[in-house]
């Protein structure tokens, strides 16, 4: 980890998180400890079980560790009750998933929408942000259609501009451009920096070299365990 | 999340899936229209019972009968039963809430009643004339001022006297046509300031005609028509009733020692009357009243609602399940979405909120159509009813005069149902919401 004068905003001491499987039992995170600067431009790379996906599940609170600590701005995760964690989610995290996540029925307006309903931000503010979101991530002609009506990588982007919605601090991408052809997923990625840029934390988890090239500093995870860093 | 846009997503999940939403609020219509029929039922025989009693007095009458007097009618008797004279009325008349007390001593011998060439049969009933203005007799015309020699006749004596009573039960004239029926009959005479004749007959004990004895009787008030049997009533001053049966009998009648059979107590509003009934009951009288009649009438339709609203009930629990099993399907399918709102930060309370509320929706739904057709069926119904009995009159020859609802809807009906039917969506969503809310947000987003 190298020096720097900027204020760290997460950080994980000894995390465990195990799954039953049948009668033997997965170590999926075996002891991660990890530190996050704010700002930072975060690339976790492995092969597919490394625990990766789940190291990001339990920094957004979507799930609880088995053992170890997760502090967010000083406040410790792993002690909140579910609604405090929903409320973690809720104002500090933007997930970005491998397969979008778009609710079908919804137009991409109403899908940027959809997480400032759970905040309880007013019907006007909300609407007035959402086509802000929408123009950012140049999808404004768009805000009407339905997911089935958006390519690939333009329903990427309306997920991007609902991980948006309630101005979060940090972005946990979980594979974003996994479903995504190299050209649209160098667009998905170029959008991400420039988030980054404008000084939000970002974490990707990723095996694509490719991609992992736009983050600033990444590390290496395998058997539940960081093995590298570079 | 806020009401109205949790109003805005239900709708919006609703309209989805609506053929299944369709189909699971039919079986809420049939359970809520089979209850707003079956109580609606209940509820217009209930109408319709109170109605009649119209006929059996004002609400703030209570008849008093000596227990001796019903004992061949099987009250029971202690053989020590207290005596309906004047002493015992002046204890009721002393009862906090009675207006007024005055026997009613029929003329129990046969009596004609003549009015020039007219004559009828005619019920007579001694009233004490000190009361009779507090009684709070309907008097349409004259005075409610009763003395010896004089009467109050009920709206219908003049009519007996005619021989148009029953009308209805008259053949019709074959060229039926209204006016021309009613030339047919005598028009009653106006017997207001008349001067009648009370005809009595004493048989010997021989059974041969003995003695026989005419009293004349000024009418001095007329009744208005109550529908009862006062109606066929000539009232009398008490004294009088009691010299005629004296005559009758053949030695003076003595109520301090006898009692009257039966007596009037008016109570000051419907309130008193169970309180007043209680203390004469208490004193050892049989009480009786049109307030405590409707009083059992109304209990007892009120088991019967309950009873038809129960039957009808089974079909909405039947559809109840229907919902849970509507809701429990649309969860597996919505799995992922439920990952994704605890993702996006929804709180469990949220999930269970919208789960409950589309269970609700459909309740409500089911409830508002339940609501229509019910009250469709009820409006069939009493149609159809008031053609059959229409039918029947005039197959009879009867004229029917104002047949009543068989169905009847309170206004409170509707609006139970309504709130009914969300009620028993909501419960019917609280299993499939609770399994909703409890899931695993990464379990639920990998679903497949």
């Amino acid at each position: 980890m190298g020096a720097s004068e900027k204020p760290v905003l997460l950080q994980t001491e000894g995390l465990r998180r195990d799954f039953p499987m049948g009668h033997t039992v997965v170590h999926a995170l075996d002891g991660v400890n990890l530190t996050v600067e704010e700002g930072e431009f975060l690339g976790v790379m492995g092969p597919s079980g490394s625990g990766k996906s789940t190291l990001l599940h339990l920094l957004g609170g979507l799930d609880r560790p088995t053992a170890g600590h997760i502090w967010v701005r000083g406040r410790d995760l792993t002690v909140l009750d579910e609604n405090e964690l929903a409320a973690y989610r809720r104002r500090e995290v933007g997930f970005i998933f491998q397969s979008f996540y778009l609710v079908p029925t919804m137009t991409a307006l109403q899908n940027v929408e959809f997480p400032m309903l759970f905040a309880r931000v007013p019907p006007a503010r909300r609407r007035e942000r959402a086509l802000y979101l929408l123009e950012r991530v140049g999808l404004a002609d768009r805000r009407h259609h339905r997911p089935t009506e958006l390519s690939g990588g333009e329903q990427q982007r309306v997920a991007i501009a609902r991980a948006l919605a309630n101005d979060p601090i940090l972005i946990l991408a979980d594979e974003p451009t996994g479903n995504l052809d190299s050209r649209t997923g160098a667009e998905v990625m170029q959008l991400l920096a420039e988030l980054n840029a404008e000084g939000r934390t970002v974490i990707l988890v990723s095996h694509d070299l490719a991609m992992i090239a736009y983050t600033r500093r990444h590390i290496r995870m395998l058997d539940g365990r960081i093995v590298g860093e570079d | 999340m806020a009401f109205l846009d949790l109003l805005r997503l239900v709708r919006a999940n609703l309209a989805r899936m609506k053929g299944r939403v369709a189909m699971t609020a039919i079986g809420v219509v049939i359970g809520t229209a089979a209850i707003v029929v079956l109580i609606s039922l209940a509820s217009g025989l209930r109408q319709s019972a109170v109605r009649d009693l119209s006929s059996i007095g004002p609400l703030t009458d209570i008849s008093v009968f000596s227990r001796r007097v019903l004992a061949p009618f099987g009250a029971p008797t202690g053989g020590q039963e207290p005596v309906l004279n004047d002493r015992t009325l002046d204890k009721f008349r002393r009862l906090p809430g009675v207006v007024a007390v005055t026997p009613r001593e029929p003329l129990d011998v046969p009596v004609t009643l003549r009015l020039n060439r007219l004559s009828g049969w005619v019920q007579v009933v001694g009233i004490e004339p000190k009361e009779v203005d507090r009684l709070g007799f309907p008097i349409a015309r004259g005075t409610a001022r009763l003395g010896n020699g004089q009467v109050i006749v009920g709206a219908r004596v003049a009519e007996n006297l005619a021989g148009v009573i029953w009308p209805g039960l008259m053949p019709r004239p074959a060229s039926g046509q209204n006016s021309a029926s009613h030339r047919t009959q005598p028009s009653p005479p106006d017997l207001l300031g008349q001067t009648l004749l009370l005809e009595i007959l004493r048989y010997t004990e021989e059974g041969e005609q003995g003695a026989e004895r005419t009293v004349r009787l000024r009418v001095v008030g007329v009744l208005e028509k109550t529908g009862g049997s006062d109606d066929y009533t000539v009232f009398m001053a008490l004294s009088d009733v009691l010299d005629l049966k004296g005559w009758y009998l053949g030695r003076p009648v003595n109520p301090n020692r006898d009692g009257y059979s039966q007596a009037l107590v008016k109570v000051s509003s419907p309130r008193e009357v169970q309180r007043v009934e209680w203390e004469i009951t208490r004193q050892g009288f049989y009480a009786y009243s049109a307030a405590s009649v409707l009083r059992q009438i109304n209990s007892f339709f009120l088991v019967l609602q309950g009873i038809l609203g129960g039957i009808g009930a089974i079909a909405l629990i039947v559809a109840a399940f229907g919902i849970a099993n509507t809701m429990l399907m649309s969860i597996y399918e919505r799995t992922r979405e439920i990952g994704l709102m605890k993702a996006l930060g929804a709180t469990n309370r949220d999930v269970m909120l919208v789960f409950l509320a589309e269970a609700g929706s459909i309740g409500l739904l089911g409830g508002i159509g339940g609501v229509l057709v019910g009250v469709v069926l009820s409006g069939l119904i009493n149609v159809g009813a008031r053609t059959y009995l229409m039918a029947q009159a005039a197959q009879s020859g009867a004229v029917s005069e104002g047949i009543s609802s068989l169905a009847h809807i309170p206004v409170w009906l509707p609006v139970f149902a309504l709130l009914f039917a969300s009620g028993v969506g909501v419960l019917s969503g609280l299993y499939p919401a609770t399994r909703a809310a409890a899931l695993n947000p990464i379990a639920a987003l990998r679903y497949e």
